[in-house]
């Protein structure tokens, strides 16, 4: 019997990719947000009232979903240049994915690109895309202790939505318990409460996102 | 589910290495896996047996070492463990910490025959 040392990380080639993706944005100057969270929490609609608002940076998505273009159908209605990934099963988006969607998109007028990852609080989070920001949305139908249940995806998270607020006079959701569990797991993470439907708070979404945009093109990433 | 990424990644990794050592058999692959890293051991080990059935690689195991969570507190220099994914110190409660390990993912050697 021989030992060999490995010393490898088994995610490497999906971090140097997820690296040169990274550089192309940089060198593009496109921020870059990866919107995650479970099935059914409004992550396209939050993002069909998000890219109107959104106009002056001439906004691109890179739509990821199991099966079928239904997502990127509804972006695209918007006139907005959208590349569905369709991952046939997968249950996540990988470096390798997006850059292969990245080449078949002309980012060069883009001053923001969105990357909607499948819907999955667990596995997204291991997956390093190359996106300068993580934004995990939760909604109020779900627990509010979704945090410390999916801990690794709210502890890697830069921003956290809590949308369908117009529904929290029908459901159980605590939105103080929901920080102080995230809080627990990613101190200081930064909270923001939508409806998607009603707009209620979109500004604020809005105002984020532009404020992360300057950052980006100043340099601080 | 994405243990099955991974243990295509790992596949892809420790076949290319085997390429280098022809006439050898690989029976055991040594990892690392952080407890922040989100992956269980037990569908690693049962996605991996799944992948390399039929393959030159079909009479080896994964051996997982999980690795806890540590950290180091940045307000009193206090190194710990930390539990149940509550990131502050236990020592001055204070949130300001730095996570020292728990989010490996790492091939740490082979053994071949």
């Amino acid at each position: 019997m021989a030992v060999i040392t490995v010393e490898r990380n088994i995610l490497e080639k999906n971090d140097q990719v997820a690296a040169q993706n990274r550089d192309q944005f940089k060198l593009l100057e496109i921020p870059t947000f990866n919107l995650l969270s479970s099935p059914g929490s409004g992550k396209t609609t939050l993002l069909e009232k998000l890219l109107p608002e959104l106009k002056a940076l001439n906004p691109a998505v890179i739509e990821g979903d199991l099966h079928t273009n239904r997502d990127a159908d509804r972006i695209d209605a918007l006139g907005v240049p959208v590349i569905q990934i369709v991952t046939k099963g997968g249950c996540h988006l990988d470096a390798m994915l997006v850059r292969n969607a990245l080449q078949q998109m002309d980012l060069t007028t883009r001053k923001l690109l969105f990357i909607e990852n499948v819907g999955n609080l667990v596995c997204p989070a291991s997956y390093d895309l190359g996106e300068f920001k993580k934004v995990v949305i939760i909604s109020t139908t779900e627990g509010d202790d979704k945090p410390i249940k999916y801990n690794t995806m709210f502890s890697k998270a830069d921003l956290c939505i809590i949308n369908k607020t117009d529904l929290l006079p029908y459901v159980e959701f605590d939105i103080e318990k929901a920080k102080q569990f995230a809080w627990q797991v990613n101190p200081g993470l930064e909270f923001l409460t939508v409806s998607a439907k009603t707009g209620e708070g979109l500004e604020l979404v809005v105002y984020w996102l532009k404020e992360q945009a300057n950052q980006f093109i100043a340099g601080k990433n | 589910m994405h243990e099955t990424s991974m243990a295509y990644a790992i596949l892809d990794i420790v076949s290319k290495i085997m390429n280098d050592h022809p006439g050898k058999q690989l029976t055991l692959v040594h990892l690392q896996i952080g407890q922040m890293s989100a992956v269980v051991p037990e569908l690693l080990q049962s996605a991996y047996e799944g992948i390399i059935q039929n393959s030159p690689l079909e009479n080896s195991k994964l051996e997982i070492k999980i690795v806890p969570i540590k950290g180091t507190c940045l307000q009193c220099n206090n190194a710990f463990t930390l539990e149940e994914f509550v990131f502050s110190c236990p020592h001055c409660q204070s949130y300001d910490i730095q996570v020292t390990q728990g989010n490996e993912l790492h091939i740490l050697s082979i053994e071949v025959e």
